[in-house]
């Protein structure tokens, strides 16, 4: 990844999503949840978002696109596709990049899909959107068809004519993907996809979202608290800690350098079938919260190495959005 | 959720299906009831007035000799045709001020939920008298005030679905995939909607059915001599001591039909309303 030419001024021409300093707020009152994150990702490749629940992971990459409802942009950069998205505190072009550029998978599969609409019109209305084929035409349908093939449902003729609630959730979430794929997206979002499925599901579920990354080269932002399950599926993994962008790392890299205290803190968590349940080591102290600001680091209070500098100085910025980034004010984890 | 094809399903036990039969009896005599009626049932005979129930005249005549059985099917055309258009009316626009009103927000929104509140504080009866009385005794003022004491209902209630289901992830996942305003309403709002509409609106229609006989009843509705069952009933209460058969039968009507749609309404809540389904 070093080899590749990074030049500050312009955007590399691998990035189908490039942020810079972006700085996320509530639209009442004004409050800055998440601030100066800066990342890009690559085409065709896996992203991960991991945080603690509050981190503002799910709420920053929601508002990059206008998805969340209580939020507002109020600073940064943000490029999409080649075309600006976002500068100069102005929004642009957001109207024809959502429904055909990218897609998006949210967090329950119980309550993303209308109930009253059956799942085949569902797909049929999707790429109709997309694309303007009408959705009662034989060739809308048969691609509907098509897609719940791709993504793995038994019967996908039978589950074309069914409603939502005929489905259990893994089928449910599968049916979801068959949805944002009917759109050709160049960027999936996934938001939390397998929270609400059993772990085996939740195996399934990545591995499909991983095979379709690579069968169709498509760019995939993967939202999670699980860090585990990130590292084993995803090509680059950035870490959010109280609206601030702590580190990002790259899944290969692991073991051979040295990371963030945050996330090394956030490895030592992870259950596996060699640990007791004392074994499991828990973060002391309590998150901080979104909306922490720039102002030393969020995570100052409950770190094993911290100093006074840790609470007065400014954060470092991924100003380069290069793909090892270590916020740590004492250089801990590494920074290219 | 594919509810409109499992209406038959419904019934749990013999008095709903009881309802649902008397219901759909009555919808038939409401259309046909013209057709069937063995008398004219406007013609007058004075020499036979007030003469008891006979094979030849099933439930007597009443105080200008017209044949009671006749009246009550051509009725049954008036008292629930205008049932329905005051709940068609009504439910139309209603429910565009209540979409309305969910999508503008802010002020907007205030101002007419405010107006729909100040409204409901009246009782809508008396408010639909006051209006019926302004514009003249006649059963088209009486639906007219109807719909116009009737609409903050269901502005109310569809501005408080709307709002539920616009807060629902599957709008969220709408608004990734591209769909315009219109198409969610017509796509997503209107249809999720239905379950909790139709539970209200079956309710409604004994409500609005008491209320348009009520209305003529006190005489600003229907007129005599048209055989609109309130208006019949005012027209027989002189003799319910001497012929019970000129009130009672109307008021028969008027109590089977309005149980008849709150059994179903009641039957509809149990089966589709989310707060109260069992899980699926």
């Amino acid at each position: 990844m070093t080899l590749l030419a990074k030049d500050t001024i312009g955007v590399p021409p691998d990035d189908i999503l490039t942020v810079k300093n972006v700085a996320v707020s509530l639209t009442k009152g004004g409050r800055t949840m998440v601030s100066g994150v800066s990342f890009g990702v690559r085409r065709g490749e896996l992203f991960g978002i991991v945080g603690e629940s509050g981190s503002g992971k799910t709420l920053f990459t929601l508002s990059l696109f206008g998805l969340h409802g209580e939020t507002e942009i109020s600073a940064g950069e943000i490029t999409f596709d080649d075309k600006t998205l976002f500068e100069d505190g102005k929004r642009r072009r957001l109207g024809r990049i959502l429904g055909c550029r990218i897609g998006f998978i949210p967090q329950d599969p119980y309550s993303s899909l209308n109930p009253s609409m059956r799942v085949g019109r569902q797909i049929t209305e999707a790429i109709y959107l997309a694309r303007g084929t009408p959705p009662n035409s034989r060739q809308c349908r048969d691609e509907a068809v098509a897609l719940l093939a791709e993504v793995g449902i038994p019967e996908p003729e039978t589950a074309f004519r069914q409603y939502p609630d005929q489905f259990s959730g893994g089928m449910r979430q599968r049916i979801v993907i068959a949805i944002a794929l009917s759109q050709d997206p160049a960027l999936l979002i996934a938001d939390e996809p397998t929270t609400a499925l059993d772990a085996f599901t939740q195996r399934r579920i990545i591995d499909l979202i991983v095979e379709r990354s690579r069968r169709r080269n498509l760019s995939v932002i993967l939202i999670s608290h699980n860090l585990e399950l990130l590292r084993q599926s995803v090509d680059h993994i950035a870490v959010l800690y109280s609206g601030q962008l702590m580190n990002i790392f790259e899944t290969a890299d692991l073991g051979r350098n040295p990371l963030h205290p945050y996330t090394e803190a956030l490895f030592e968590c992870i259950p596996s079938v060699n640990k007791t349940l004392t074994d499991i080591r828990s973060i002391p102290g309590e998150p901080a919260g979104a909306g922490f600001g720039l102002t030393g680091c969020a995570f100052a209070d409950r770190c094993a190495y911290v100093q006074d500098i840790c609470r007065t100085a400014r954060l470092p910025e991924n100003t380069g959005r290069a793909d090892s980034f270590s916020a740590c004010l004492l250089g801990k984890g590494v920074r290219t | 959720m594919t509810a409109r094809a499992e209406i038959l399903g419904y019934p749990k036990n013999a008095v709903e299906k009881m309802a649902l039969i008397i219901a759909a009896v009555i919808m038939l005599i409401a259309i046909f009831g013209g057709f069937l009626a063995p008398h004219d049932p406007l013609l007058i005979d004075f020499r036979s007035k007030l003469e008891a129930p006979s094979w030849e005249h099933l439930m007597g005549k009443d105080g200008s000799g017209r044949d009671v059985l006749s009246r009550l099917l051509t009725g049954a055309q008036l008292t629930i045709l205008s049932t329905f258009a005051v709940i068609a009316v009504v439910l139309v626009i209603g429910c565009s001020i209540g979409i309305l009103s969910t999508f503008l927000g802010g002020w907007a929104d205030n101002l007419l939920m405010r107006i729909a509140d100040i409204w409901l504080g009246f009782p809508p009866l008396i408010l639909a008298l006051g209006f019926a009385a302004a514009l003249g005794a006649s059963l088209e003022a009486a639906i007219w005030a109807l719909i116009f004491s009737w609409w903050p209902n269901y502005a109310r209630l569809s501005r408080m679905i709307t709002a539920d289901i616009l807060s629902q992830k599957y709008i969220a996942s709408a608004s990734a995939l591209g769909v315009p305003t219109w198409r969610k309403v017509v796509f997503y709002i209107i249809p999720n909607a239905f379950d909790v509409l139709i539970i209200q609106l079956t309710l409604d229609i004994s409500a609005v059915m008491l209320a348009i006989s009520g209305l003529s009843f006190i005489g600003v509705g229907a007129q005599i001599p048209a055989p609109e069952w309130g208006a019949m009933i005012a027209d027989g209460r002189n003799f319910v001591n001497t012929a019970w058969w000129v009130v009672a039968y109307p008021g028969l009507a008027i109590f089977v039909t309005a149980l008849s749609f709150n059994i179903i309404g009641d039957m509809l809540r149990r089966e589709l309303d989310p707060t109260l389904r069992r899980n699926t």
